[in-house]
């Protein structure tokens, strides 16, 4: 067979499609198959595995495995190269989520759905991280094979060494603490969390604090009018957003958090999830879009929202043993099904 | 969607819940998010240029 070529606009270090593309990339020479990786953008620090795409040489026999999951002119003209187009799709968050926040950002996620329609044509097969992934292609008439396999998680990163002091400091034996991971963009709903967050720290738990994790990007108007919230809540003291901080602290509030709480309303996937499962922190979600696929039998799902019955919910899992213990015992099983090596060999199995 | 009242956690929190004390009034007396306006374009530019990462 000829090479396997994995292209995509930006590989980034230690996120996890730059982690998922460097694992599929090792592992198919593991395998001996001749395999590149040719991206726009590469963070410096991941070396000699990826090429700038500029000095991409087309060849007839190539597959090309192109990572999409956000609007750039290169969704359209990797259709141009010839050979066999796989598309493994990461989502696309709808641009409805940002339009009252950011036009720009708006326009080219619905710019990138256009994409997906655009590829519709020379698509060979579609990989999808979830079933949900893939039911948008097939609203959007995609006739090409359809299958889902999940992120290739590297769990090597967890075990690397917290930031200890942190935790300390988080870990007080008093303080309770309820975390989200998510970039804080409209569609993970944060405002949610702190809603929920409100009633258990007011009614329930005054001794606790929420942390959300997560970059703000582009996102600083829906940052700003979460901040104005929290104020108009009188919970300033209670919830941190610590922004854009080491892997090192990310550990650190995972290992730290008495309860993971994600009130998003749209995940392809939900690689944040499996962390919180990873680090045996019971997960109270609501099931919308990929979240429910991804728990599985795990974790609390809910449907409604209905923010005082989800701080009793939350306060149920801290406080009470025996619902904790079976929550993380679910888990544990779960996280059996994103096993690394397991994962990989479906992806190859698919993609050979 | 999942069937949610067939998942066994799922059972398990709403027999506890259904024995727990509820001290939590339904519609609480917090303020929604709905109520607090979005952001003018004008004050973002200004958090970004002179702001960000300082407060």
């Amino acid at each position: 067979m000829g090479r396997i070529v994995q292209i995509l606009g930006t590989l980034s270090y230690g996120d996890a499609i730059g982690n998922h593309v460097i694992a599929i990339h090792r592992g198919l020479l593991e395998k001996g198959i001749q395999a590149e990786i040719y991206a726009e953008s590469i963070d410096e620090r991941i070396g000699r595995d990826a090429k700038p795409l500029s000095g991409y040489q087309p060849r007839e026999e190539d597959t090309i495995l192109y990572h999409l999951s956000y609007g750039t002119p290169l969704n359209r003209s990797v259709c141009d190269y010839p050979g066999r187009l796989i598309i493994n799709y990461h989502n696309i968050t709808p641009g409805d989520f940002f339009r009252p926040y950011n036009k720009i950002m708006a326009d080219q996620c619905d710019g990138a759905y256009r994409d997906l329609d655009y590829m519709k044509a020379s698509a060979d097969l579609v990989i999808g991280d979830s079933r949900y992934n893939l039911s948008a292609m097939k609203e959007r008439g995609y006739t090409c094979p359809l299958i889902s396999v999940p992120i290739v998680m590297d769990y090597g990163d967890y075990e690397k060494k917290p930031n200890e002091e942190l935790i300390r400091r988080l870990k007080d034996g008093e303080t309770k603490n309820v975390l989200f991971v998510g970039r804080i963009a409209p569609n993970k709903c944060q405002q949610y969390v702190i809603e929920d967050f409100y009633d258990y720290h007011r009614y329930l738990e005054p001794n606790s604090r929420l942390i959300l994790v997560g970059g703000v990007g582009g996102n600083t108007n829906y940052y700003l009018r979460l901040k104005a919230y929290i104020k108009k809540l009188h919970l300033e003291e209670a919830v941190i957003f610590p922004g854009h901080i080491p892997f090192e602290d990310i550990l650190a509030y995972y290992r730290a958090a008495d309860a993971f709480l994600c009130e998003s309303e749209h995940e392809g996937f939900c690689v944040p999830l499996i962390e919180a499962m990873y680090f045996h922190v019971p997960i109270i979600a609501r099931d919308t879009s990929a979240v429910g696929e991804t728990l599985g039998e795990a974790g609390y799902l809910f449907r409604e929202r209905n923010s005082a019955k989800t701080a009793r919910v939350l306060d149920l899992v801290i406080r009470d043993g025996e619902i904790r213990r079976a929550i993380i015992q679910g888990q544990d099983q779960r996280l059996m099904a994103f096993d690394r090596e397991a994962t990989l060999r479906k992806f190859l199995e698919v993609i050979q | 969607m999942t069937d949610v009242s067939e998942r066994y956690i799922n059972r398990l929190v709403e027999e506890k819940l259904r024995i727990g004390e509820k001290r939590i009034p339904e519609n609480g007396n917090r303020v929604s998010f709905d109520q607090i306006p979005v952001i003018p374009l004008i004050l973002v530019r200004i958090y970004n240029k002179f702001l960000k990462g300082k407060i």
